[in-house]
């Protein structure tokens, strides 16, 4: 939609109803589908303004749309926003089909105004009422003749988006400012299975997720983001502690579905499609299931109980796990032979990369890959090496590698970052955490060989590195400085510069994978080219976060689920709605300091694998869940 | 102590301590409907309204939710907070017209309307959320919680929730209601509220039934009193 006739955007008005002005190029929300079949959008009104794209449009029946949308989020706890909308839809409800004169509108603009500056959360003040004050100011017309014309015009087809900066900021789309309300009235339990509802492994997440949502807090420029991960945490914690819960399922279907990886993707997956009714099996090649869960994050940071139990719920829904299955080679036709009618890849991104370092090829117990190093020692590994290690990479698998290290009883724990310590990947809890234990950190170095003597490692040379302008990722490329090698004496390196997936068992099976080693799926349903055969989770993306994994398994269950019943799978589309941050927000918001979460003190960390991160109580849950301002958004469009 | 300005006066107040409470403490009257002095204030009513000024601009807010600040500048009193409040109780008088705490309050407010659409119900639920934290704050148990709209809850009104096995019969919320939509009726040695049955226990001493066995053994168990010492009613005590 470029030329538009009207528009309130981002408080721009652009008015060309009398066809006076060019029509002009305007930045407003591209690519924006149509809900009635092959047309174009007519109009859109939203928390943000009100666009007018054909000079017919019913935009008295599109505000009716939007208060009847607005009325389910308004939460109905104070009175002016939850009554302002019911006012504001009989008025324009009475002049749409002709029995209140537009006269009626004078009483909407107090309504309007109070509930902008008064209501009690951001939602009210920023998107229950606030189109109207435009339609006001500029619809008049359109009020008058509709009260003129009356009669019964029927119901407007029309398609809505709601969203918050957080649920943007989420890969899963967790309703986020819904299950934080539900924890503020001490509801645990309808709180978690709001989560559930996008997410399945909420206690794994709550203690592992790189929470990009509480960088979008709104909250964030005010006092501090809310806790949300660890709000999520709690009524994850809260079920475990009453005894556990029971995962629903709906009437069962005949058809099977395979899925190969039992990590977040998989188990994600898994959960969604059973709980449509499909029968589930996943092969898991490794004797536990979790994928990078179970195998990569330490029980320091993700006590096995936890994920233990997630699993559990999901085995109890009647989602068959075989472990330690490999599938060596992958043979679609054997499995449709077997009677499943769709598959899923979830294999995830186990292998190590090279560093680029001489001398890494040979492959001994005092040289390893930091991944391989992570899952032996869930496998029960003894690690015989002890004395000085110097670990490789600036990402998390590099910080649990640390510190994992050190509670093995290392003299010595070295991370060698070929950048800065602000390029680094790793989260920042985890740098400061590792930094508390006393791990140390090497900047702006990289290894450029491994040095054995009589066949056992005694050292690396390393290369100091200078930054220099940015590379693709966005930061600052490192460039080696000549003639600065230095060695370091060391007794162990553990290389975890990054992962890739291990697709070998595709090989002879004809999927299509990219030049960067990963499996190429439709944009749309994650379908490889192979039909019927789906992918997702690291082993498409490369390496990424859980809540993305756990993301993708969402979305491919309801892809599956489309293609067994021979439909199309319409994915909701990625509208740019603009940043939901814009706050236009009139109201008075008291500070309010963030609660925090214990730890566990720095003397014992080292000693032992228990949880660092203690976690909240009912209390401060409740009182952190309470500042959440409700910045819910709202778009109808039709 | 902070110094703010209300209504043109420079005053002191405690620092914790809200635009409302001070407003009270000088004896400045500021209607309210769903704050209550031993609870936590919830900003329903918005009845309590105030005009605000922190750093440049002024802002209306609930003067119950809104703790006091350096230099802050307060009005209670200006056409616009008047016009605010008014408006609030209009909304609230056009939803429940025949409750008696809202018509004393809309009349007290000066709203006029004649076109109130038709309604019966008395005793009508307006929200407050009085019951749920005296229930939470005062007696200690959680027998009553708000259940919000909101994304895919789809709820055609808020209401609160009564969880049965959590009330002890005390009739706290029957107390605070400011609209005596909670009901509490006894019947001999009978209690029903919120439709659930209470047997009372009776005085040891006078033999009147005054009090559900419930709230007896809830209170036996945590101020660890013998139950035999909690069986005489106020007057006997």
């Amino acid at each position: 939609m470029e030329k538009v006739v009207f528009s309130s955007w981002d408080g721009k008005i652009f008015d060309n109803r009398q066809g006076t002005e060019d029509a002009v190029k305007t930045e407003l929300p591209l690519g924006i589908p149509s809900p009635q079949k092959g047309g174009e959008v007519a109009a859109i009104v939203s928390w943000n303004g009100i666009i007018v794209n054909k000079p017919q449009a019913d935009v008295v029946g599109l505000l009716i749309a939007y208060l009847q949308e607005a009325r389910k989020l308004s939460c109905g706890e104070c009175s002016v926003c939850s009554l302002g909308i019911d006012e504001a839809l009989l008025i324009i409800e009475g002049i749409r089909n002709g029995s209140s004169s537009s006269a009626e509108l004078k009483r909407l603009e107090g309504i309007v105004a109070l509930v902008r500056e008064n209501a009690k959360c951001s939602f009210g003040r920023v998107a229950a009422l606030s189109p109207l004050a435009d339609a006001l100011e500029y619809f008049e017309a359109d009020f008058t003749n509709c009260a003129k014309e009356g009669g019964d015009k029927g119901t407007l087809r029309y398609q809505s988006w709601v969203g918050a900066p957080c649920m943007q900021a989420c890969p899963a789309g967790i309703d986020i400012p819904g299950y934080l309300e539900l924890i503020k009235n001490g509801r645990f339990l309808d709180s978690l299975n709001l989560v559930r509802e996008r997410c399945v492994l909420p206690g794994v997440i709550g203690r592992a997720c790189t929470n990009p949502c509480e960088s979008a807090c709104v909250r964030g420029t005010l006092d501090a983001p809310l806790a949300i991960r660890l709000l999520k945490r709690y009524v994850a914690d809260a079920e475990l502690a009453n005894g556990g819960g029971i995962l629903p399922t709906n009437e069962a279907k005949e058809e099977k579905v395979a899925i190969v990886g039992a990590g977040p993707a998989g188990l994600a997956a898994a959960f969604y499609l059973r709980r449509f009714g499909y029968g589930v099996t996943i092969f898991e090649a490794l004797p536990k299931a979790g994928g990078m869960a179970a195998f990569g994050i330490p029980d320091y940071r993700l006590p096995k109980d936890i994920l233990n139990y997630e699993v559990d719920l999901i085995k109890r829904m009647g989602v068959e796990i075989k472990l330690n299955t490999k599938i060596d080679k992958l043979d679609w036709q054997g499995l449709q032979a077997s009677g499943y009618k769709a598959l899923y890849l979830a294999v995830g991104a186990h292998a190590g990369t090279k560093m680029g370092c001489e001398g890494e090829d040979t492959v001994a117990p005092d040289f390893v890959q930091g991944v391989d190093f992570l899952r032996e020692l869930v496998l029960g590994k003894a690690v015989k090496q002890r004395g000085k290690v110097a670990i490789i990479g600036g990402g998390n698998v590099a910080m649990d590698c640390a510190r994992n290290c050190l509670r093995l009883g290392f003299e010595e724990v070295i991370v060698v970052y070929r950048r800065s310590e602000t390029e680094m990947p790793a989260s920042s809890t985890e740098i400061k955490e590792a930094k508390e234990e006393g791990v140390k950190f090497e900047f702006l170095k990289a290894p450029v060989k491994i040095v054995r003597k009589d066949g056992k490692l005694v050292g690396i040379e390393c290369i100091s590195m200078e930054l220099g302008a940015p590379d693709e990722s966005g930061r600052r490329r490192p460039i080696p400085i000549k003639g600065s090698e230095t060695m370091f004496a060391i007794d162990m390196v553990i290389a975890a510069t990054g992962q890739k997936p291990e697709l070998e068992f595709a090989a002879k099976a004809g999927l299509a994978i990219s030049d960067w080693g990963l499996i190429k799926v439709d944009e749309q349903n994650q379908v490889t080219n192979i039909a019927g055969v789906f992918a997702g989770g690291d082993c498409v993306t490369g390496a990424a976060t859980l809540i993305e994994a756990l993301a993708s398994g969402r979305q491919v269950a309801l892809a599956i689920d489309a293609y067994l019943k021979g439909e199309v799978f319409s994915r909701l589309p990625d509208i740019d709605w603009g940043d939901a941050r814009q706050q236009h927000d009139k109201g008075f918001v008291v500070k309010i300091p963030r609660q925090e979460t214990a730890h566990l003190a720095i003397e014992e960390r080292s000693k032992s694998y228990e949880e660092v991160e203690r976690g909240l109580d009912a209390a401060a849950a409740r009182a952190e869940a309470s500042r959440c301002l409700r910045c819910y958004r709202l778009v109808v469009w039709a | 102590m902070i110094k703010f300005k209300i209504d043109g006066r420079t005053v002191e107040g405690k620092e914790g301590s809200t635009v409302l409470e001070n407003a009270q403490a000088l004896f400045i009257d500021i209607p309210t409907l769903c704050y209550h002095p031993e609870l936590s204030p919830f900003g329903a009513c918005r009845l309590c309204t105030v005009d605000v000024k922190t750093n440049a601009a002024w802002h209306l807010t609930a003067a119950c939710e809104t703790p006091i600040e350096e230099n802050m500048e307060v009005v209670t009193n200006s056409e616009r907070v008047e016009e605010a409040r008014k408006l609030a109780a209009a909304l609230l008088y056009r939803r429940y017209p025949k409750t008696k705490a809202i018509v004393d309050i809309a009349n007290k407010l000066g709203v006029t309307d004649d076109e109130v659409p038709p309604k019966d119900d008395e005793r009508e639920c307006i929200l407050c959320g009085l019951c749920v934290r005296t229930c939470r704050e005062i007696v200690g148990v959680q027998a009553l919680t708000i259940h919000d709209r909101g994304l895919g809850r789809e709820l055609e009104q808020a209401k609160i929730d009564f969880k049965a096995d959590a009330c002890i019969g005390c009739g706290s919320c029957a107390y605070v209601c400011p609209t005596s939509f909670v009901k509490m009726e006894d019947y001999g040695n009978k209690r029903v509220i919120w439709n659930k049955a209470f047997t009372m226990a009776a005085c040891s001493v006078c033999g009147r039934y005054f009090v559900p066995e419930e709230q007896l053994e809830f209170i036996a168990k945590k101020t660890k009193t013998p139950l035999q010492d909690l069986l005489i009613c106020t007057s006997c005590r």
